[in-house]
């Protein structure tokens, strides 16, 4: 079964932050407080759209080829993916600001 | 990601789109001439006199380029130009693709019989014309297949272009109203101009 990748708080639903990154080889640990990159704040239906389009070269119509979708359904999904790239980075930068 | 008869366009747009809305409306063309039915609006179906086959093709390519340059001009003042031109006239044409019904069941139910009927008893126009349960009951038929097409068409015309212009809420619902009034008034001038000339010089005159 594959986890999914928690981005909000189940508690308050606030954004997560990462604490501790732990090296797969030796075990160590770094301990700390760090964002999550914006990317990695994204669903992943959309990191998935995101993939593919560079795989793509940004093609919005192979992309509506690959996906089986029409070129203004493609388009709005960018859009909206842009969108909420916005926010997020938005968001960011007012916690950078504090 | 919903796709039904009212929503087909996550699939298809665009040029594919055009192809089948365009020959949908060639032959519905082909179908009002034998039928009589005329689109002589943007959301209008009357059954009326015969005419040449091209009155009756001219008819459906004016309600689609009426509601095209409207639809278009609305988009535009919406989101720029980030639509794509091919995809409205795509969607749009698709959208009338229900209206092929029309002419089809009129050739089976033909109206024409009550509808003169009507126009004798009432406005005292034509011969008097006598009428059965039948020709009663095949007219209330052709209302209701005549609403759903309409009701249809409308829903498909509002999905294609939420999907162009990809613009949500009140500004897109008044953008959507505001053009499809317009769209139907243009096309209204077009139908009279073209084939009715003279007839504003007469009435300004």
């Amino acid at each position: 079964m594959s986890k999914s990748f928690p981005l909000n708080c189940p508690s308050c639903s606030a954004k997560l932050k990462v604490k501790s990154l732990t090296c797969s080889q030796c075990g160590t640990s770094v301990d700390g407080l760090f964002d999550l990159p914006p990317l990695a704040s994204l669903s992943a239906d959309d990191q998935m759209f995101i993939l593919h389009f560079v795989k793509f070269s940004g093609s919005n119509k192979d992309m509506a080829k690959h996906l089986n979708l029409s070129y203004p359904t493609v388009r709005n999904m960018l859009d909206d993916i842009i969108e909420r790239i916005s926010i997020i980075e938005n968001t960011y930068n007012k916690t950078k600001e504090k | 990601m919903k796709t039904n008869i009212f929503n087909p366009y996550n699939r298809i747009a665009g040029t594919k789109a055009f192809i089948a809305g365009f020959t949908g409306i060639i032959l519905s063309g082909l179908l009002c001439f034998f039928s009589h039915t005329h689109f002589d609006g943007v959301i209008d179906v009357h059954f009326n006199d015969a005419g040449s086959i091209f009155l009756f093709l001219l008819e459906g390519l004016i309600a689609l380029g009426s509601i095209v340059l409207i639809f278009s001009l609305a988009a535009l003042i919406l989101v720029g130009t980030r639509f794509r031109f091919i995809d409205m006239l795509g969607t749009m044409s698709l959208a009338r693709l229900p209206m092929i019904i029309v002419p089809f069941f009129a050739l089976i139910l033909p109206p024409e019989k009550v509808t003169d009927y009507f126009l004798y008893t009432f406005l005292h126009q034509g011969a008097p014309v006598t009428i059965g349960n039948w020709d009663i009951a095949s007219f209330i038929i052709m209302i209701f297949i005549m609403l759903f097409v309409l009701a249809w068409t409308i829903t498909l015309m509002w999905s294609a272009f939420r999907i162009c212009t990809n613009t949500k809420g009140a500004k897109t619902v008044v953008a959507f109203i505001a053009g499809l009034m317009i769209a139907e008034a243009l096309s209204k001038v077009l139908f009279i101009t073209i084939l009715m000339p003279g007839y504003f010089s007469e009435i300004f005159k």
